[in-house]
């Protein structure tokens, strides 16, 4: 790709090294793994060891991982699937900074009936941990959270979060696809019951994910079939996918602080230059510890955001805005609006998400463009 | 800015903001997407595109008073009836 992508919290690259154990999965290694025949049987040992890797990285028990097409379907799975199982209960907590993932299934069970609790954030998008408490009664299913919030890089209280789950005894899903790879996801500190990740956003491949579910924890399947992943998510296996995830998991696990301290530094670096030569704010917060290390939300004043990532892309910077679609207009995104980012910033807003291809020399590559963009704009 | 004979501003501001018509705006998604039906995201990038091919088709800049009666077709793009009697002016930002 030429130019400068700064989109990874879009997608990421393949790696490499991944792309090189999924090969043999395509080509020669490609029987069914319910098939019981020595191919088949080998590859059911494959994905068994693939789903132990995971584990291990995750501090969790090889048979509480259950692989799916990516972060959407687990998400969907952890929240109708609990529901489902558990229909005695009918109220569900989330935050107003949820993934769509999360807002629309959740929307979707509103008019199943279900009682949706969207509680609100602070400026930086720190969930009011009161309001989360104080929403908890005894018709309360579960709760489910973003741990580090995609467009802002908000990183969530999850040791709070998780004890008052565990206080009132209500489950807790967790999305953590923004999460892994950029900070420590280590479900052997809190009590978690369920947590989504999806290998693309950690340099593994599209079209596949995985869920935790906690052993004893019962969620119904939401797809049917010949009962694959231990009868809970029908559907062959995407061998070449879950090999390729588990060797994404492993390496970004061993990378995981070196990664933080670089992008940390980098990221810190571009802001000073935005900060500093821009009339903008930074959304989210403060970089640091609280605050996933790739992520620069930034609002620039009487600025379109959609326009200043047009005019960048038709110079080869690319990057996300802050928007949304509805039917007839392009309007903040869900986010913005719930950390009340001022009124003349919030519509010229982008996203920059560094990864393992930036490097500190694009920076002034950058604050040019920006400066040329939002000139020509504006 | 693009006026009629009775020198009556028919637009007045950005390239960005000129009237495309929806049946130009659908022609470039499905050359860019190969979908007819968008969302409002998408029907942007491609209305930013006809606007950058439109502003590609006057090399010098500044224009005042152009007349818009040589090119055709060129310009159905724009939502502006009669604009083959229409004169177009460009500014450059100073």
């Amino acid at each position: 790709m030429k130019g400068i992508y700064l989109d990874y919290a879009a997608t990421t690259p393949v790696d490499p090294d991944v792309l090189h154990v999924m090969h043999p999965y395509h080509i020669t290694h490609f029987a069914n793994p319910s098939s019981i025949h020595a191919p088949g049987v080998a590859n059911r040992k494959v994905i068994n060891e693939a789903r132990k890797t995971i584990a291990s990285c995750l501090h969790v028990k090889q048979n509480e991982i259950y692989f799916t097409s990516g972060g959407t379907e687990s998400i969907n799975w952890a929240i109708k699937g609990y529901a489902f199982a558990h229909p005695e209960k009918k109220e569900i907590i989330i935050s107003q900074i949820e993934h769509h993932a999360t807002i629309h299934t959740c929307q979707f069970l509103e008019k199943m009936g279900y009682k949706i609790h969207y509680i609100p954030v602070d400026k930086k998008g720190f969930l009011n941990i009161k309001k989360f408490e104080a929403a908890i009664n005894s018709n309360t299913l579960m709760a489910s959270f973003i741990w580090a919030n995609n467009e802002i890089g908000t990183i969530q209280d999850i040791k709070s979060i998780s004890a008052i789950c565990e206080k009132h005894q209500i489950a807790l899903h967790l999305d953590a696809v923004q999460a892994f790879g950029q900070i420590s996801v280590d479900l052997s500190l809190y009590p978690i019951d369920m947590l989504t990740l999806s290998a693309h956003k950690f340099y593994g491949p599209k079209g596949i994910g995985c869920l935790y579910i906690k052993k004893g924890l019962v969620v119904d399947p939401l797809i049917h079939g010949g009962a694959q992943e231990i009868g809970k998510r029908s559907g062959t296996e995407n061998i070449s996918g879950i090999v390729g995830m588990a060797k994404a998991v492993e390496i970004a696990y061993q990378k995981q602080q070196v990664t933080y301290e670089l992008f940390s530094y980098l990221s810190s670096r571009l802001y000073q230059r935005i900060i500093t030569g821009f009339d903008c704010v930074v959304n989210g917060p403060d970089l640091g510890g609280r605050r996933l290390p790739n992520n620069l939300s930034i609002s620039f004043r009487d600025v379109l955001g959609t326009q200043l990532a047009y005019w960048l892309d038709q110079n080869d910077i690319y990057l996300s805005t802050g928007s949304a679609c509805d039917s007839t207009s392009i309007e903040p995104s869900h986010v913005l609006k719930a950390i009340k980012v001022p009124n003349d910033y919030i519509k010229g807003t982008i996203r920059i998400s560094i990864g393992r291809d930036f490097i500190e020399s694009d920076i002034p590559r950058i604050i040019a463009r920006l400066k040329d963009g939002i000139d020509a704009i504006s | 800015m693009i006026k009629n004979t009775n020198d009556k501003i028919l637009f007045k501001g950005k390239p960005i903001s000129l009237p495309i018509t929806t049946k130009a705006i659908e022609e470039k998604s499905i050359e860019l997407f190969s979908d007819p039906e968008p969302c409002i995201i998408h029907q942007s990038y491609a209305a930013q595109k006809i606007v950058d091919h439109f502003i590609s088709m006057f090399p010098v800049l500044p224009i005042n008073n152009l007349p818009l009666s040589n090119y055709g077709k060129k310009l159905d793009f724009i939502n502006i009836k009669n604009l083959e009697k229409c004169f177009l002016s460009i500014e450059v930002k100073k």
